[in-house]
């Protein structure tokens, strides 16, 4: 405590109310730990607090739980993922929790032949790496493999400490591909891999980060692989699922159409002020992305160094769209329904069909500065453009879907981007200290504090589970017991 | 199925192949890895030792203790070594088991992919 008091006792600022933040006042819910966000992150903080006993209460500024995962259904009531969507087999937690929740998951359909679409050229070709072009094929492989060998020298749970942070920190991956990419179309490829993957530019990320998100996934072809890679299932029903199912079981702990706007703390615990609810609690987990949780208002301020950190942790920009059809027509061409292309506003493809086999899905990605781009035009102007794309992919059957589906989520009020927070160059040695440690009574979760993972549902929950269990040692040594109650004396 | 003479001979090949690659030469110069490749269908195992990125000869049978395991099925292993199959395609991604630390697997996959397109 004492450590606490030194630190925000002067300030005054949570004390000036009259009342201490751990003191519930008249229509205020108290708490062991309070948690601002009801994402997958949030939820398992939630969860793992609630089976150690504790008693959490999560805040959701949105009508519904899930964050950046959302099933909605089309008219015909298929059920579309507009959010977060695949697993990947080594995302163990995310299989464990789908196992625990009784949640089904399928393989993503990825038999037949992939698209490439270059320089108005159409190519087909097995694999997860084009291979029409053997040297430039070979360009790619061999600056993918450079990567892999170099993330693998980036600590995952201290990226800056790496023997070379300071200088992969200091460029972009887009500066790192000229360099090292030995054909356009090496390059070129690589540009794609990077607006796949973090749905920004090569120039707009740090090379580092981009080695730590390798490193945290396992290697460049986990991240972009189907079959054996971080697309290789979905969820039958929906990825929501996941967050419906453990908000279920939170049941009155869960409290949604709450944006919270203030966060207080002193001594005597952390009161948090929503829409509606305020909740006073020992501990506040805060599982919102780093630019999200710069926008609450901390009391006392927070130090100037976490606030420069969520000044610096900007999201991905993409729109997701997805084209319903009568049948999937593409998987009797034989082909897989994955385009890689250099053209348009849609340049990754999916076949996005649920697993009965029917609508046909397609899903397409405008990323990057693609996604700047288109989702500043109009929607019918959008939907022209992600029309013509398809049709040039898969043919004019593919021009008129019997629905169109799309998000962007920039526009989403309680996201502002997708997939993910990304650290421009110089951001994570310099700040990436501020990303986990805790602020007084304080925890950050969410996908990007992640270790594994990091980015995804997976890192998400790893993210969850590691502030809930920082909120459970900060709680212990209080005194308090798993059972919720004080501890006995020793020797009582 | 192969037998394993010609598993054998593949191999032989394969590793003729890489050392005249000089994208894996110029890949793999650091590269120190034993390696231990087995069919599960036939009665056939070799070890390839690689040296600073050198692939020196096959030797039949299992050498010491091996950094990375290949096992496979001998017409999937014949169907890599030959180049008939592309490394990278879904089909091979199951077909092909390996055991070693990351690194290791990913610079044989590296490999394996520079010598198919090379061929």
């Amino acid at each position: 405590m004492g450590v606490f008091s030194r630190r925000f006792g002067a300030d005054g600022a949570a004390t000036q109310s009259g009342a201490d933040a751990r003191t519930a006042r008249p229509g205020e819910r108290q708490v062991d730990v309070v948690i601002v966000g009801a994402g997958l992150s949030g939820l398992m903080a939630a969860r793992t607090l609630l089976v150690a006993g504790m008693e959490p209460l999560v805040l959701e500024a949105r009508d519904r739980v899930g964050g950046r995962t959302w099933t909605r259904p089309a008219s015909d009531g298929t059920l579309l993922d507009l959010g977060g969507q695949w697993i990947g087999p080594t995302q163990r937690r995310v299989l464990t929790l789908a196992e625990e929740l009784d949640v089904q998951t399928f393989t993503t359909w990825d038999t037949g032949k992939n698209i490439k679409y270059h320089q108005g050229e159409h190519i087909t070709y097995s694999g997860a790496i084009p291979t029409h072009n053997p040297v430039t094929s070979a360009d790619a492989v061999e600056a993918m493999l450079t990567l892999n060998i170099m993330a693998t020298q980036v600590p995952l749970d201290a990226p800056w400490t790496a023997p070379n942070a300071l200088e992969w920190d200091s460029q972009t991956f887009d500066t790192w591909i000229r360099a090292n990419a030995r054909s356009d179309e090496a390059r070129e490829l690589m540009e794609l891999v990077i607006q796949a993957v973090f749905s920004v530019e090569a120039r707009d990320v740090s090379l580092l980060h981009v080695l730590f998100y390798i490193h945290s996934a396992g290697n460049l072809m986990d991240l972009v692989a189907v079959t054996g890679g971080a697309q290789e299932r979905r969820i039958s029903g929906g990825t929501q699922q996941l967050s419906d199912k453990m908000a279920a079981a939170l049941g009155d702990r869960v409290i949604l159409n709450a944006p919270v706007h203030t966060i207080a703390q002193d001594e005597h615990g952390v009161r948090v002020e929503a829409d509606g609810v305020t909740v006073s609690a020992e501990r506040a987990i805060i599982a919102l992305p780093p630019t999200l949780a710069g926008r609450l208002r901390y009391r006392p301020a927070l130090s100037g160094y976490r606030d420069q950190l969520t000044q610096r942790v900007p999201m991905g920009t993409v729109i997701k769209v997805q084209c319903l059809y009568e049948t999937p027509f593409w998987r009797a061409e034989g082909l897989t329904g994955q385009v890689t292309s250099d053209t348009g506003a849609v340049r990754i493809t999916f076949d996005n069909t649920p697993v009965s086999g029917s609508p046909g899905i397609l899903l397409g990605f405008i990323e990057g500065e693609e996604g700047r781009r288109w989702g500043r035009r109009t929607p019918e102007e959008r939907r022209a453009e992600v029309l013509d794309c398809l049709a040039r992919y898969f043919g004019e059957r593919a021009r008129v879907p019997q629905e169109y589906v799309e998000i962007s989520w920039v526009e989403e009020e309680y996201s502002r981007g997708c997939y993910a927070g990304f650290l421009p160059p110089g951001v994570l040695t310099a700040y990436g200290e501020a990303l986990r440690a805790p602020i007084g009574r304080l925890h950050w979760a969410g996908t990007e504090t992640a270790t594994e993972w990091n980015g995804y549902m997976d890192g998400a929950l790893q993210a969850g589970e590691r502030a809930a269990q920082e909120a459970l040692a900060a709680l212990a040594a209080l005194g308090r017991s798993a059972a919720g109650g004080m501890a006995p004396e020793r020797g009582a | 199925m192969a037998t394993k003479e010609e598993l054998r001979e593949a191999l032989d090949d394969y590793v003729t192949r890489g050392q005249a690659n000089e994208r894996v030469r110029r890949t793999m110069k650091e590269w120190n890895c034993l390696m231990h490749i087995q069919a599960t269908d036939v009665d056939a195992a070799f070890t390839v030792d690689i040296k600073g990125g050198e692939l020196r000869p096959v030797e039949d049978g299992l050498r010491d203790t091996p950094d990375l395991i290949v096992r496979g099925s001998s017409e999937d292993l014949a169907n890599i070594f030959w180049g008939d199959e592309n490394p990278a395609s879904n089909y091979m991604q199951g077909a092909i088991q390996t055991q070693g630390s990351q690194e290791d697997i990913m610079r044989l996959d590296a490999m394996a992919l520079f010598i198919f397109l090379d061929k």
